[in-house]
């Protein structure tokens, strides 16, 4: 019975569904079951109320697997999903436990994390007399009676008469985990919120490092930072840039747009979430937008909004911001009109499995989230290099952490980290291991670190040999034949220059060395070398003045 | 004559050129009789601030190779040293006499520290006089002094703590003829001669690594540093008998480099006798562990001498019963920690480095730990400073280096037997060769196994261009320190083979390419590419 309601636009799943339902017990009732779609797949979770747990199978085209258990704590509970995670709300404790399914890990991602009503701020800003006097009312009443839980990510007050939106709020949920690795893992995967997303990953890596924390620990995270810009930058192509402006678009449209209808905006929490990107490929989401489009338009805007709003107020929250919005009464009832009539079988009591996809944030930032080598060097590495400054060692090993990751992802270092990590390493004294790391090429040789190298081959002067070597392997000839000059090798830098046509360095130079040198037969050779080599020598003032000195030593 | 003894005569004909240069060659034709009545070769080490007046002479002897040499023989060898150090120094204060050949000796000087020297008096065969190199044999000097300054501290050190010197020549005694033994054949020394031409003492092997296992190696060598807590730990990783890794600097690693390939390395255990094996075999049979495959290594005790001037306690436990060098002892007294864990191998010793060359402190003792996985061998080197209560403290890194690196060290291992090409990976085919670079004390030659085909001509002419080469290279020196020089020097040998010498920047090559036939155009053509490397 339960499959024929629940499938009706979903032809392909009513074999998969009544399969499932063979799995279960037959007490099983239909506010027990939930679907949610996440990374583009389906699962339904089954409320197992005798073992307290949560069964979650996922729906492949011609099968269902079981795929874990998760725990409840509730004997109430509903399923939402939003940025493809699987929130498990435990409505009578009234927190959320969320659950990122991507890896098949059925670890919850943090610790029960409570609602928040959100959007304050944006009532004050809104001046939306009606809404302030709903959202202090609202207090109280989170996980009320009357709270419908719908489609993928939004609630219905049925008491109230309004409509909430699920929203993750990043920040609070990277601030209640300390388990860096995972939560970068998490922040990755989102795609809402980008720049929020990036700034994040970018402080947590921060924050790791300045924290000292254990180097394998560090590794770890530097693994899922550029495993993520890798695998973006395969599937991204070179659309990054396409893709921002359209993003920017996005935002600047929704603007007006917000602004006008936010009036009605409440502070009711429930979780998380902006609006959710899913893969067009499955039927369920097609069929999704199909039927929702018009409503979810303006709930993006509006998510959009919030969002914005909540992250200002975040900060005095401990744990989740749920910020969700009541649209305005009007919309509100509407859609949930909408949504209840479509479905009505389904829906039984609290739960709405449904799977959502925005179509018009379709495909986009992936490429946004991830964070390249270049800034992780620009926003990372330079920002604490001075904190660290106290314990070169510890940032020398992230670094050389950070290069593993880089060549286990096949990306290129930039040449400023490998200057970086010279100047560390050498004012750490520790010369030899600059010359190990050149030899193996952990340092790739480069113009800008060779010149690092004779830099600190004042203090050091093998180091220096270091670079002066770099330079004639890296063909820069006419950096080579000035160092050799510095040194005093003139006449090696003379036969260089000969080998390999350098004209660009001045004769003076060269013979400048051989007046210091005090030698008359080489100032005369270098003299008649040059004479030779370019004809117009002997006329410029550099021979006359030379020959002059010439004269007088001999 | 020798091209040697050639432009040597000049120079001691008129003895006008040592104040200018310095003599780090005299030529002496007086008869060195005493000398002349021992076979073999004899090795002395003496102190010229001891002993200094009449009928105290014997004070100044610290060590004496072979040891039941004639008391006598010993005053006359030495007095004879001292004599010639003292009269070289009239016209060269700043350079030290180097060699004295005489017809049928040749004695390699070396101050190992301000006014200990240490002497080896080579016997001279017939017609041999161009088969040693005396670069070779102060090598012999340098080296054994450096590992026994690593493991006891300078010769002064010692002596300044105990007047009576009875330790250092206690210490000396021991740990120069363990040595020796290395070297002795029978009774004798076999000194390295024209046929090591290819080998350079005092140089580190690198193996050379990708980029990718460099840096998971270094991943490695991170997770070693931290096996303490506060203190960042050193590290030195081999495999084989080469060096991958290294976190101390230059003259620290060469030291323990030398004294793994000597000891600790699995082809150098292997060779230290019967009862090694035997339990190596043993920490196989347990494999259940990941670090079930590791090979043990052996342990010495520990060392307390340098601690002494502050537990007097400390007094006996030095005394002679610690041996670095010693095979037997190595895997003998390693037997106690196999029985306690078979799975790890570790030597422990305080390893006092030198303190010149160490410089976080002065004297900073230091742990050392062995660790060995297959091929892999790692050396941990942890500051006794930041361990209080010792052998806990050992055991504590221990336990942490198990536990956090054993999946770093298989990986790596694994890593480096796949890109291993074997015994004969540097190998180049046609060239039999060496490239060292003295300033970073690296070198890289051709195995052992290809060097040993070439004909004897072309190692004498090679051990001889060397000898010219050291000569040039000492005066360049002289002259100007801080300017390298450059040279290339192509020799045509008896059997027609091509012994090249090409010093540039600093770096050196030796190569000897036994194709007859071809010229010399050919010949530098080779070397040009050697030099790219």
């Amino acid at each position: 019975q339960f499959s024929a309601g629940g499938i009706v636009k979903l032809p392909k799943f009513e074999m998969v569904m009544s399969k499932s339902e063979a799995n279960n017990k037959p007490v099983l009732a239909a506010a027990d079951v939930h679907i949610v779609t996440v990374y583009g797949r389906i699962y339904c979770l089954q409320l197992d109320r005798v073992g307290m747990a949560l069964n979650l199978y996922r729906f492949y085209r011609d099968a269902v697997v079981q795929q874990g258990t998760l725990p409840v704590y509730s004997s109430r509970i509903a399923v939402s999903a939003v940025d493809n995670i699987i929130m498990v709300h435990q409505i009578d404790a009234k927190v959320v436990i969320l659950y990122d399914v991507f890896m098949d890990s059925y670890a919850p991602i943090s610790a029960p994390l409570p609602l928040l009503v959100r959007g304050l701020a944006s009532n004050s800003k809104q001046a939306a007399q009606p809404a302030d006097q709903q959202s202090s009312a609202y207090g109280g009443t989170l996980y009320g009676e009357g709270w419908n839980f719908l489609i993928p990510d939004l609630i219905c007050d049925a008491e109230n008469g309004l409509l909430w939106k699920l929203h993750l709020d990043l920040e609070a949920i990277a601030a209640s985990t300390s388990d860096a690795p995972s939560i970068l893992e998490f922040l990755q995967r989102r795609k809402s919120d980008l720049s929020m997303v990036k700034t994040l990953s970018l402080a947590i890596v921060r924050t790791t490092i300045l924290e000292r924390r254990p180097i394998t620990l560090v590794a770890k995270a530097m693994d899922i930072i550029l495993d993520s810009y890798s695998r973006s930058m395969k599937t991204v192509g070179g659309a990054a840039g396409v893709r921002r402006t359209s993003e920017q678009n996005q935002q600047s449209s929704f603007q007006p747009v917000e602004d006008s209808r936010v009036v009605s905006q409440e502070p009711p929490g429930t979780m998380i979430g902006p609006v959710i990107n899913t893969d067009s490929a499955s039927g369920v989401e097609s069929r999704q937008s199909q039927s929702n489009s018009g409503v979810e338009h303006g709930i993006a805007n509006l998510a959009a909004h919030v969002d914005r709003s909540s992250l200002n107020t975040s900060s005095d929250s401990d744990g989740i911001t749920n910020t969700s919005r009541a649209v305005s009464q009007a919309t509100s009832s509407s859609q949930i009109s909408d949504a209840t009539g479509k479905r009505p079988q389904v829906v039984g009591e609290d739960s709405q499995p449904l799977a959502s996809g925005t179509s018009m944030q379709h495909g986009t930032h992936v490429a946004s989230v991830a964070i390249s080598p270049i800034e992780m060097v620009q926003s990372v590495f330079v920002l604490v290099e001075d904190e660290m400054m106290g314990d070169p060692a510890y940032l020398i090993a992230v670094i050389m952490e950070f290069l593993r990751s880089l060549s286990k992802a096949g990306l290129k270092a930039p040449p400023d980290l490998y200057v970086m990590m010279t100047a560390l390493l050498a004012c750490s004294n520790r010369y030899a291991e600059i010359a190990l790391f050149v030899s193996n090429k952990i340092l790739e040789p480069s113009r800008e670190l060779a010149m690092q190298l004779i830099e600190l081959g004042r203090q050091h002067s093998l180091t220096r040999k270091l670079g002066v070597d770099m330079l004639r392997e890296r063909c820069l000839h006419h950096d080579y034949v000035a160092a050799l000059l510095q040194d005093g090798y003139y006449l090696e830098a003379l036969r260089y220059a000969r080998k390999y046509k350098v004209i660009t360095v001045q004769p003076s130079l060269f013979l400048e060395e051989a007046v210091a040198k005090n030698s008359t037969p080489n100032l005369a050779a270098v003299l008649s070398f040059f004479a030779e080599l370019t004809p117009s020598f002997k006329t410029t003032l550099d021979y006359s003045r030379y020959r002059h000195i010439l004269l007088e030593m001999v | 004559r020798s091209a040697r003894r050639l432009f040597q005569s000049p120079r001691s004909a008129t003895g006008a050129d040592c104040p200018a240069g310095g003599s780090s060659v005299v030529s002496v034709k007086m008869g060195l009789s005493s000398a002349a009545e021992i076979d073999g070769a004899q090795l002395c080490i003496f102190d010229l601030r001891r002993g200094q007046q009449e009928g105290q002479e014997l004070d100044k002897i610290l060590f004496f190779h072979p040891a039941d040499c004639p008391i006598l023989l010993q005053l006359s060898v030495i007095g004879l040293c001292e004599g010639i150090i003292t009269f070289t120094r009239i016209f060269s204060p700043e350079d030290d006499c180097e060699v004295i050949e005489s017809d049928k000796h040749c004695h390699v000087f070396y101050q190992a520290e301000p006014d200990i020297w240490m002497v080896l008096v080579v016997q001279k065969i017939k017609d041999n006089e161009s088969t040693l190199r005396f670069g070779a044999l102060q090598g012999i000097l340098k080296e054994s002094h450096s590992l026994f300054a690593m493991f006891h501290g300078p010769i002064r050190t010692l002596l300044d703590r105990q007047p009576s010197a009875e330790f250092a020549r206690g210490h000396l005694h021991t740990f120069v003829t363990d040595y020796l033994s290395d070297f002795s054949v029978g009774k004798k020394l076999q000194l390295p001669t024209y046929r090591d031409s290819l080998t350079e003492r005092g140089t580190v092997q690198m193996l050379t690594v990708s980029r990718e296992v460099a840096l998971e190696v270094q991943s490695l060598t991170t997770v070693l540093g931290s096996c303490l807590r506060n203190v960042i730990c050193q590290s030195i990783v081999l495999f084989e008998d080469l060096l991958v890794s290294t976190t101390l600097p230059l003259d620290d690693t060469l030291n323990l480099y030398t004294y793994a390939i000597l000891r600790l390395t699995p082809s150098a255990l292997s060779s230290n006798g019967n009862s090694w094996s035997y339990l190596r075999k043993g920490g196989y049979v347990n494999a259940d562990t990941t670090l079930s495959s590791a090979n043990g290594a052996a342990a010495a005790e520990r060392y307390n001498s340098r601690s002494r001037d502050t537990s007097p306690g400390g007094q006996n436990q030095m005394h002679h019963n610690f041996r670095p060098l010693q095979r037997e002892k190595l895997s003998k007294g390693k037997d106690g920690f196999v029985a306690a864990d078979f799975a790890t191998t570790e030597i422990r010793g305080a390893v006092p480095l030198n303190p010149i060359l160490w410089f976080h402190q002065a004297e900073e003792r230091m742990y050392l730990c062995v660790y060995q996985h297959k091929n892999l061998t790692i050396l941990l080197v942890i500051p006794a400073s930041s361990l209080i209560n010792g052998e806990e403290g050992i055991a504590h890194v221990k336990r942490h280096l198990l536990e956090n690196a054993s999946q770093n060290i298989v990986t790596v291992e694994q890593k480096l037997s796949r890109g291993w090409g074997g015994e004969n990976a540097y190998h180049v085919g046609g060239y039999r060769y060496i490239l060292s670079d003295p300033n970073r004390k690296v070198s890289r030659a051709s195995p052992p196994g290809k060097v040993i085909t070439l004909s004897k001509d072309s190692l004498l002419a090679l051990n001889r261009l060397r000898g010219e080469i050291d000569l040039e290279k000492s005066r360049a020196k002289r002259s100007d320190p801080t300017h390298d020089k450059d040279y290339e020097v192509c020799i045509r040998a008896k059997n027609n083979a091509w012994i090249i010498a090409k010093i540039s920047r600093g770096k050196e090559l030796y190569m000897a390419i036994e194709k007859g036939g071809e010229t010399l155009l050919y010949a530098s053509t080779a070397v040009e590419k050697f030099s790219n490397r």
